[in-house]
């Protein structure tokens, strides 16, 4: 995987969940950020995403839409989710992050919305 | 058997309705943690959804106090039952942001293991959970959160906040994020406990610490030498 991808801005249509595999990951990766614009979105949640490695951990978040302010009191144009690798435990104390080798990222649209999504792997 | 790490996965969040963490293949009988600051501008509210996928009824321990629309949550599951399980995050509908970590240990008490608990928050320059009563017993698991309004980036938190724990989750972003981190340590003599997330610029900030009783060290040598 380059260090990032991004999907064009378009329409995302209430559907089934789209899922995609990304099968590899620049072997220093530490988090995945996932930013999508907010092309006046309708307000109620829009859209979930869901990221499982290759692990079987993973995490989710829900984004609403609507009129949002962001941290520094201005319109949210960016929606923003961001997952670390998981870490394990090791015998005799201490932790490692797990390499993982690909990830599943999964797109449900539960509102109409139009955005650009980029996709970042971070060191 | 100390308390240990299995596995952990870290979330950092902008405005968000849900979040949460998917954790794989559990092992029954161990303990569940979610380490999570939350920014909501309109009320605060304990945010593990109980029960979760698996089950596991969720414990919360005493929320930090709010400063700037911020409070640390520490909540827990014991004794959690064997698989894959979903944790969830919410505040009851309200848009927030998130900064924290799901993890899995092994070795903590199946029952009432929540021992020690205490909190800090301020308008400073300097960061720390505040310092517990002393410990039951020798061996427990030590929990730590901190969150920050820094607009820094990075915001420069200490990571670990103090010699001997380990970190968990950290966000030092702070113009796209509420700043935080997360970090837990075992300890195997009794005393109270604390951590300092160093000296950063001045901002609103909360953190929250927790101690959990762990089977001691031995135990299971004990017995097998006793049925000897």
């Amino acid at each position: 995987m380059a260090s990032s991808i991004t999907i064009a801005e378009r329409v995302f249509p209430v559907g089934p969940p789209i899922t995609r595999t990304v099968d590899s990951f620049p072997a220093d990766v530490k988090r995945i950020r996932i930013s999508m614009t907010r092309v006046n979105w309708p307000a109620g949640d829009v859209a979930k995403i869901t990221v499982i490695w290759s692990d079987g951990n993973g995490a989710f978040a829900v984004f609403p839409g609507g009129a949002l302010l962001g941290k520094d009191g201005q319109p949210e144009l960016v929606s923003i989710f961001q997952i670390g690798v998981p870490q394990e435990g090791i015998a005799g104390g201490g932790k490692r992050r797990r390499n993982v080798v690909h990830g599943d990222f999964t797109l449900e649209v539960l509102k109409e919305f139009t955005s650009a999504i980029t996709l970042e792997a971070l060191a | 058997m100390a308390a240990a790490l299995v596995q952990s996965v870290e979330i950092v969040t902008g405005s968000v309705t849900t979040t949460g963490g998917v954790l794989n293949s559990v092992a029954a009988g161990n303990f569940l943690a979610v380490q999570i600051g939350i920014f909501n501008a309109a009320t605060q509210s304990e945010p593990v959804s109980t029960p979760d996928s698996n089950g596991n009824s969720w414990n919360t321990t005493t929320a930090s106090a709010e400063l700037g629309n911020m409070v640390e949550f520490i909540s827990y599951a014991m004794n959690v039952a064997a698989g894959n399980t979903t944790v969830t995050v919410d505040q009851n509908g309200d848009a927030f942001y998130s900064t924290g970590s799901f993890a899995e240990f092994s070795g903590v008490f199946t029952a009432a293991a929540l021992d020690q608990q205490t909190s800090n928050s301020g308008t400073s320059t300097t960061r720390t959970t505040g310092t517990t009563g002393a410990t039951a017993q020798d061996e427990e698991l030590v929990l730590t959160c901190m969150l920050s309004d820094s607009a820094s980036n990075p915001v420069g938190i200490d990571v670990p906040p103090t010699t001997g724990y380990s970190n968990l989750g950290i966000e030092q972003n702070g113009a796209s994020f509420y700043a935080g981190a997360t970090d837990y340590k075992v300890v195997s003599a009794a005393g109270t406990q604390a951590a300092d997330y160093g000296t950063i610029a001045s901002s609103n900030w909360v953190a929250k610490i927790a101690t959990f009783k762990a089977v001691a060290t031995g135990t299971q040598n004990a017995f097998a030498w006793v049925r000897a």
